[in-house]
Formats: C-alpha cells, structure tokens, sequence
C-alpha cells in the first residue's frame, strides 16, 4: 500500500475484523459445549467403574430439587448409553465404557483442532489490528475515521 | 465535512440490512439442521454396528421406551431424508438472499459512487 489508506481499506479492515471476531465467539462457544461433553464422558466412566463389581448397589436416584430416593441396581453390568437423535441401546457396562473412552477421544481431537484453528484466528486478528494501527497513523490528524 | 444520505440511499440501507439479518437467520437455521443430520448419520451408524439382539430404547420426554430395533432405524432413516431435504431448500434459499444481497450491494455501490468493501457475514 501506498500513500494514505482509503475509506475503503479501512472499510475492508473493519469487515474483516469484525468477521473473523464473530467467528472467534462462535468457536468460543463450541469449544466450551465440546469441553462440557469430553467432561461428561469422562463422569460416565468414572461411574462404570466405580459400579463395577458390586452387586446390588444400594443407591440415591436424584427426583430433581436436590432429592433423591432410595434405589438398588440391579444391573450394574449393563449400561444404556446414547446413541444421538434421541435413541439409545443397552449394553455391557464394558462395551458403553469402550464406546464413552473413544467418543472422549474423538471429541478431544476435534478441540486440539479447533484450538489450532482459534490460534489462526486469533494472529489474523493481531495482524488486522497492526494493520488499522499503522493506517491510523499514516492518515492525517483532520479525517477522522468515525 | 457532512454530507446528507439522499433518501433512496437510505431505504437501500435499510433493504440490505434486512437482507443480511435474513442470511443470517438462514444461516443460523442451516447449522441446525446440518447438525442435526449429522447427529442423525451418526445414531444410525451406531445402529447398524450393535448386534442383533440389541436392546433399543427411544428418548420419550424424560423416559425411555424400549423399542424395535428395525422400526427406529426405519424411523431414523426418515427423520434424515427429511432433514437432507430442509437442508438442500434452506441452500436455496441461501442461494437467493445472497444473489438478492449482491444485487442490493451494486445497486448502493452505483448510487453512491463508490467501490464499499466488505461482504455478507
């Protein structure tokens, strides 16, 4: 670029920035719904495991309102897991706790991707800013932007 | 210096801005049903990998119904073709408001004279 930068490069700067901010957010809010996610898988298996071995548990079911009833387990060994679209199926404890570990891995994988991708994000973001920063100061004092 | 927008400028504004809030509202619409397709492709995937035995329950409000396992496949694959087809008529219509965006944007372009950069969001 030479010169004094134009409305319109200022204009393309803002839109950019703007832009790739509102992607910023966007991925902000995925990565903390998949964080959530990798968090419950891993309460899941800690659950199986925990119920592993025993037999007849003697057990609290939460009714809601910080309640719980007594309960017995009778089938510590057999696990329900979700499959997704509101259908689940009935399994070994063994096999849902193969299934949880791998959908937490999964899942883990996808964050590392997004972080790569919100490191991008976030350079182009410092670069625009450089960017508006030099212009600002290569316009004389009497434009003002705004 | 101030310079008054004339008053068909204005109203091309307003217009584009409809236009935008509508793609994005589309958009919106869009990576709903496209996650939910995708989370349609998965359940089903998973169906077809559990034995035949395979005890199967559908979410019902806050319970589970056990159900067959044939008819909720048969039920998920519906539930995606339907969803293949929401999505495929919101890509049109993304389509359209982005033509109707363009031509929006060369229209205020002409009129003001100018060369405005940026895009739709």
């Amino acid at each position: 670029m030479s010169g004094q930068p134009t409305n319109d490069e200022i204009q393309r700067l803002v839109a950019q920035h703007d832009e790739h901010q509102a992607h910023a957010e966007m991925l902000a809010g995925q990565m903390e719904a998949i964080q959530m996610s990798i968090i419950e898988c891993e309460r899941a298996v800690n659950a199986i495991d925990a119920l592993k071995d025993e037999d007849e548990v003697a057990s609290l079911v939460p009714i809601g309102a910080g309640s719980f009833v007594h309960a017995k387990m009778v089938k510590p060994e057999r696990t329900i897991i979700s499959l997704g679209s509101n259908v689940s199926a009935e399994m070994s404890s063994d096999a849902a706790k193969e299934r949880l570990v791998d959908r937490k891995e999964k899942l883990a994988k996808i964050l590392e991707q997004m972080n790569q991708t919100m490191g991008d994000l976030a350079k182009r973001i410092q670069a625009i800013q450089t960017e508006a920063t030099k212009q600002a100061q290569a316009r004389p004092v009497d434009q003002a932007y705004i | 210096m101030t310079t008054e927008i004339p008053p068909q400028v204005q109203h091309q504004l307003a217009q584009l801005q409809q236009v935008q809030q509508q793609a994005q509202a589309l958009a919106s619409q869009k990576a709903q049903v496209t996650s939910a397709l995708n989370e349609t492709e998965m359940a089903l995937e998973e169906l077809s990998k559990l034995e035949d035995d395979a005890v199967i329950y559908k979410n019902v409000g806050q319970l589970l119904i056990k159900g067959e396992r044939d008819s909720v496949a048969t039920e998920l694959t519906e539930k995606k073709e339907t969803m293949e087809l929401r999505a495929r008529t919101l890509e049109r219509q993304e389509e359209r408001i982005q033509k109707r965006f363009q031509q929006l944007q060369e229209q205020l372009r002409s009129a003001i004279g100018g060369g405005a950069g940026g895009g739709m969001a």
